[in-house]
């Protein structure tokens, strides 16, 4: 490399240090005085302490030397690398302050130690080191500032992921308390309602043969119809018609009652129409039939229950660990159970085909439906449609979730994807939601794929896929 | 001083067949002097609404659920109040779940009258039924008489003592 | 259904009279003697409202028997020369003095409810009843007292209204519930005997013998009326503490409120005081007292005491009520159908008390099952005439028998129909219709014979 750069390398920092070292070694060499300020350190020695004055510049002419920088709360990082053509102590010498960092030399290091006096001296007798010095310190100043601006950059990427994970963290922390909560709201509820479907058996077994005295014969029948299941409300209105016109006699509160007993049963409390009481087994029968009746009510409360407990304690379960073989359809019935008070007020149209499995967090799995089902709902207006579909295609399982609700504009779709964006302004929040970033997050980690698909006729679909799980080994499956 | 058939109406709208159940049980006492009509949805409530203005017989109070499949209760109370035939029927809710915007719908715009939260405690549906029908008839200026043993006596006999309905013969 | 058969049979009992054989009745006779028997109908069976029935009845009169009818104007029928009535007569029962009379009554218990007047007399007179009988005597005593100027209705509903917390607290199977329940409509009854302005009927018996030229004082009413009232209340008593004795020993009354001191409320004192005073002293300064009741009607609008709102309120359809009634009296006359009517009859074979004790039971008995005011109104025009006809003799004959008959219809009492106030107790559910019945039957009997004796031995002096 010649000392005369080419035009434009005189502009790059490196270009421009890469010529002046040369030059300055070329002037050592010329300068047997100047060699007395070479100065050599082998690896570890520490040519600036920090806190320490500083009155030297070094130009590092081979080697490198490392910048270190004591932590507040203990611990030592390294700041930056110099080697050839670097500037070190530039800060301390230039502003008379402690120096800031400790210099240690990481590799065998020659540098060209200039004091206080050689720098006065230099522009008198050795101008051209003067200058190129000078050069070598404009370089310098370039690297350094934009050292600083990638650190920025950096920085901006640091504090991105941290609050994404930290989002993640305290989402997970709420689910993990709820899961302890429901758990223990469940097993609680458990108890009472397993102790309401145990004694409404007794009673259903007790009950008969005490009612048989009170209306021999017919009891038993009438025990039966009531733990039928009732018929519709309009069929129950057009009886209630029918016998407030044959029965204008009788209180309407007990014909009521009657409109619901089977039609064949029902001359046996009432008699002929036009009569001004129930017959004499009338009253017995009819609190028969309402005894059966109520107790059906209850039974199938308590099994709703049950039922609800089961699916909101598998929902809410601490989050699993290990990735398992979970049915897709499964999953997402378990999931439309517990959120059906905030599907209820849309249609729902679910086609889920059986035998989906894929291999993936449980849990993982139930936060991603649980948040694109929030989102689609949330999207619509009341009375919209939600419709899911799960199907296989190309050894994948797929689960498309739509809406019919105004879709994303263009201009956002884009950011949707990003922490902490959110159109939503308020209002009803069930608090179980994920931003879509994190609901991405999790699909990747479980080896799936987010898209947001085009919706025919407005509204939003996103489609998650997954590698359909191998089936357990079993070794006659051909591929 | 019964009158011959009943000539007010009592519509309860719920699409939860036990919850419907234990509405119309609760309202038992009420069926002799008023004609209760349970439907489960809104579509039928309609319809039910339709044949009752045939008859003459005036809506006295409509009690609904809001979570509804379909048409929302509040959204049907809303119907109700911008209707002239029922603008002046009592409106209740009977929910367990209306969050705050709905809610606000229906008092603004739906006139609700009365919120009662699932579960209710015995009781407290007839109190709250006694009363607004009591209110009904008051601000409608009907006989009150035969309602006397039924509902609020008291304040139905200060609002004939203050209303034009009685008279001297 | 029914009403259509009743209604029918009302309109050709209308026309009947024009076709039967009546020896001696003029067709103008005839056509009232229709016309009464369609008011009896339309009145007793109400298949339109009796006030729908005694304008239509004044229609009628303007239509047919009135100089204003085409039928007489053309046809010359059925007033063959110019004694046709002036239709202003039949118009003019609107403005009837004696309905002035009782608008003055109707704007002052206006200012009354709307400064709760009524409220806080209750509340003065009840408020110190800590026992059952106290209590009972108080309720009869203010029933009575605010009856006398107020519609027994309203007075009925609010004293209710008040003594619903008092009943509720009594257990379900106390006498004591049932005795203040009949308490207070037996006491608002009562109460309109006191004053000329008390009740209806009292008006039609009024307008009737103003239309004789008698005028009976506010006063002269009083002193025929409120010592009969008081001893009844106190015969009440006795009977309802004999027949439900209470079972409760004390009672609790909780009122509260407070006399209104504003200006306007104090102004409703003063000009009621003022009016009730006039009244009262009828005799000493001779202003009649229909027009002392321009005071209340005139002042109470012009000071801002009461608006528009209670002038709507005022029952308007009971002045129209009683106009019928005196309207329908002047044809009976005028027609000469209650001339002929009372020769059909021999009225000398049962001498004056007979008479005047035959129509105070008929009038007791109606009034049980018809309005009071259809009862004084079917009835006082007809003895009018009896003593116009000189068939009644002696002083004062005239004003005994039409005020007997008015104040008697007040005791017909035992019916859920018999009055609203009767209704609204049976509807309170604190009292049954035989109860009501027993207690009932023994006032119409006491008033009968206390009525009779009255009417046959004092009446006629103080009437002179």
């Amino acid at each position: 490399m010649s000392e005369r750069a080419s035009p434009e390398s005189l502009f790059t920092a490196d270009a421009l240090s890469e010529s002046a070292v040369e030059a300055i070694q070329h002037l050592v060499a010329a300068n047997p005085e100047l060699m007395s300020h070479l100065r050599d350190f082998a690896v570890g020695a520490r040519p600036i302490e920090e806190g320490a004055p500083n009155h030297r510049l070094f130009v590092i002419l081979e080697g490198a030397l490392a910048l270190f920088k004591n932590l507040p709360g203990g611990g030592v990082i390294e700041v930056s690398r110099h080697g050839r053509g670097d500037l070190v102590g530039v800060h301390s010498f230039a502003t008379d302050n402690r120096s800031f960092c400790t210099a240690e030399a990481v590799e065998p290091t020659r540098a060209l130690r200039l004091g206080p006096s050689l720098l006065e001296s230099l522009p008198t007798n050795y101008p051209e080191l003067h200058r190129l010095v000078q050069r070598l310190i404009v370089a310098n100043l370039a690297m350094r500032y934009r050292s600083a601006v990638q650190l920025q950059v950096q920085l901006s990427e640091a504090n991105r992921e941290l609050t994404e994970t930290r989002n993640r963290l305290i989402h997970q922390e709420k689910l993990a308390v709820l899961g302890q909560l429901a758990a223990g709201v469940a097993h609680e509820v458990n108890n009472p309602v397993a102790a309401i479907l145990r004694h409404s058996d007794t009673l259903k077994e007790l009950l008969p043969p005490l009612l048989e005295s009170a209306a021999p014969g017919l009891a038993a029948e009438f025990w039966r119809a009531g733990l039928d299941s009732p018929g519709s409300l309009a069929t129950q209105r057009e009886a209630m018609e029918a016998l407030t016109a044959a029965y204008p006699a009788l209180p309407r509160a007990a014909l009521r009652q009657v409109a619901a007993i089977p039609p064949d049963l029902r001359t046996k409390v009432l008699g002929k129409p036009g009569a001004t009481s129930v017959t004499a087994n009338g009253t017995a029968l009819i609190a028969i039939f309402e005894c059966a009746f109520l107790l059906r009510h209850m039974g199938t409360g308590a099994h709703q229950i049950s039922h609800l407990v089961k699916k909101l304690k598998e929902y809410a379960r601490p989050a699993s660990i290990d990735p398992e073989v979970v049915d897709i359809r499964e999953s997402i019935e378990g999931t439309f159970v517990v959120l059906n008070p905030l599907i209820n007020r849309h249609q729902l149209s679910a086609m889920l085909t059986p035998g989906l499995n894929v291999s993936a967090r449980a849990t993982s799995l139930t936060q991603i439906w649980t948040n694109l089902i929030k989102n689609a709902c949330e999207a619509m207006e009341s009375g919209g449609t939600l419709s899911v579909r799960a199907f296989a295609n190309n050894g994948r399982a797929l689960v498309e979730i739509q809406d019919t609700g105004p879709g994303i504009p263009e201009e956002l779709k884009h950011r949707i994807f990003e922490v902490n964006f959110t159109t939503k302004t308020g209002g009803e929040n069930f608090g179980l939601g994920l931003g879509l970033s994190i609901t991405r997050s999790l699909i990747n980690e479980n080896d799936g794929v987010l898209e947001l698909t085009e919706t025919p006729g407005g509204g939003c679909t996103f489609r998650v896929s997954f590698p359909l799980a191998k089936e357990p080994a079993v070794l006659d499956t051909a591929d | 001083m019964k009158p011959s058939h009943p000539k007010l109406a009592i519509l309860c709208l719920e699409d939860e067949p036990a919850v419907l159940d234990a509405v119309v049980r609760d309202l038992a006492p009420f069926e002799e002097l008023f004609l209760i009509e349970p439907v489960e949805s809104v579509v039928e409530a309609r319809r039910v609404i339709s044949v009752l203005q045939e008859k003459g017989v005036p809506l006295a109070l409509a009690l609904c659920d809001h979570l509804l499949p379909g048409v929302s209760g509040t959204e049907f109370l809303v119907e109700l109040n911008h209707s002239d035939a029922t603008k002046a029927t009592r409106k209740v809710l009977i929910t367990a779940q209306a969050g705050l915007t709905d809610t606000i719908r229906a008092i603004n715009d739906g006139n609700l009258n009365h919120f009662i939260a699932k579960p209710w405690q015995p009781g407290d549906l007839q109190k709250v039924v006694r009363d607004q029908l009591t209110s009904y008839l008051v601000a409608t200026e009907t006989n009150p008489l035969p309602y006397l043993a039924l509902l609020d006596a008291q304040r139905l006999l200060e609002a004939m003592q203050q209303g034009n309905t009685t008279t001297d013969t | 259904m029914k009403r259509l058969i009743t209604a029918a049979t009302g309109l050709a009992l209308l026309a009947l009279p024009l076709f039967l054989p009546l020896d001696g009745l003029s067709a103008a006779g005839r056509i009232t003697c229709g016309l009464f028997l369609f008011a009896a109908v339309y009145w007793m069976f109400a298949p339109i409202p009796i006030y729908a029935t005694s304008v239509v009845v004044i229609l009628l009169q303007l239509a047919l028997l009135s100089n204003a009818s085409p039928l007489v104007e053309f046809l010359g029928f059925p007033y063959a020369s110019v004694d046709a009535p002036s239709a202003d007569k039949f118009t003019g029962t609107l403005a009837h003095p004696i309905l002035i009379l009782f608008l003055g009554g109707f704007m002052l218990a206006a200012g009354a409810q709307k400064y709760h007047l009524e409220k806080n007399l209750v509340r003065v007179f009840l408020s110190p009843c800590k026992s059952p009988q106290l209590l009972l005597i108080g309720v009869l005593g203010v029933c009575a007292l605010l009856s006398a100027f107020m519609s027994n209705t309203a007075t009925t509903a609010m004293m209710f209204a008040v003594l619903i917390p008092v009943l509720g607290a009594l257990e379900l199977d106390d006498p004591l519930r049932v005795s203040l329940a009949l308490a207070v409509p037996i006491g608002a009854n009562i109460g309109g005997i006191i004053t000329p302005i008390g009740t209806p009927p009292n008006a039609v018996a009024l307008g009737a013998l103003a239309e004789q030229g008698i005028r009976v004082s506010f006063a002269s009413w009083m002193v025929i009326g409120a010592p009969l009232a008081l001893v009844s209340l106190v015969f009440v008593t006795v009977v309802l503490l004999k027949m439900f004795p209470p079972k409760a020993k004390t009672i609790e009354l909780k009122m509260t409120g407070r006399f209104d001191l504003s200006a306007k409320a104090v102004l409703l004192y003063v000009v009621a005081g003022l009016t009730i005073v006039l009244w009262a002293t009828e005799s000493v300064h001779e202003i009649p007292s229909s027009v002392v009741a321009f005071l209340p009607i005139a002042l109470l609008p012009a000071l801002g005491i009461i608006g528009t709102n209670e002038i709507r309120g005022i029952s308007w359809e009971v002045l129209w009520l009683v106009a019928g009634g005196i309207s329908l009296g002047y044809s009976l006359k005028d027609s000469g159908l209650a001339t002929w009517m009372i020769s059909l009859v021999n009225w000398t074979s049962l001498g004056n008390t007979g008479v005047i004790f035959g129509f105070l039971v008929l009038s007791v008995l109606m009034a049980n099952f018809l309005s009071h005011t259809v009862t004084t109104s079917l009835l006082v025009p007809i003895a009018i005439s009896l003593g116009t006809s000189g068939v009644l003799a002696g002083p004062g004959s005239l004003a005994v028998i039409a005020i007997g008959i008015a104040i008697a219809s007040s005791y017909g009492m035992s019916l859920p129909i018999s009055t609203p106030p009767n209704a609204i107790a049976i509807a309170s559910g604190a009292v049954d219709t035989p109860q009501m019945a027993k207690v009932g039957v023994v006032m119409a009997i006491f008033g009968l014979v206390v009525i009779g004796g009255l009417a046959i031995f004092l009446w006629p002096l103080l009437l002179k």
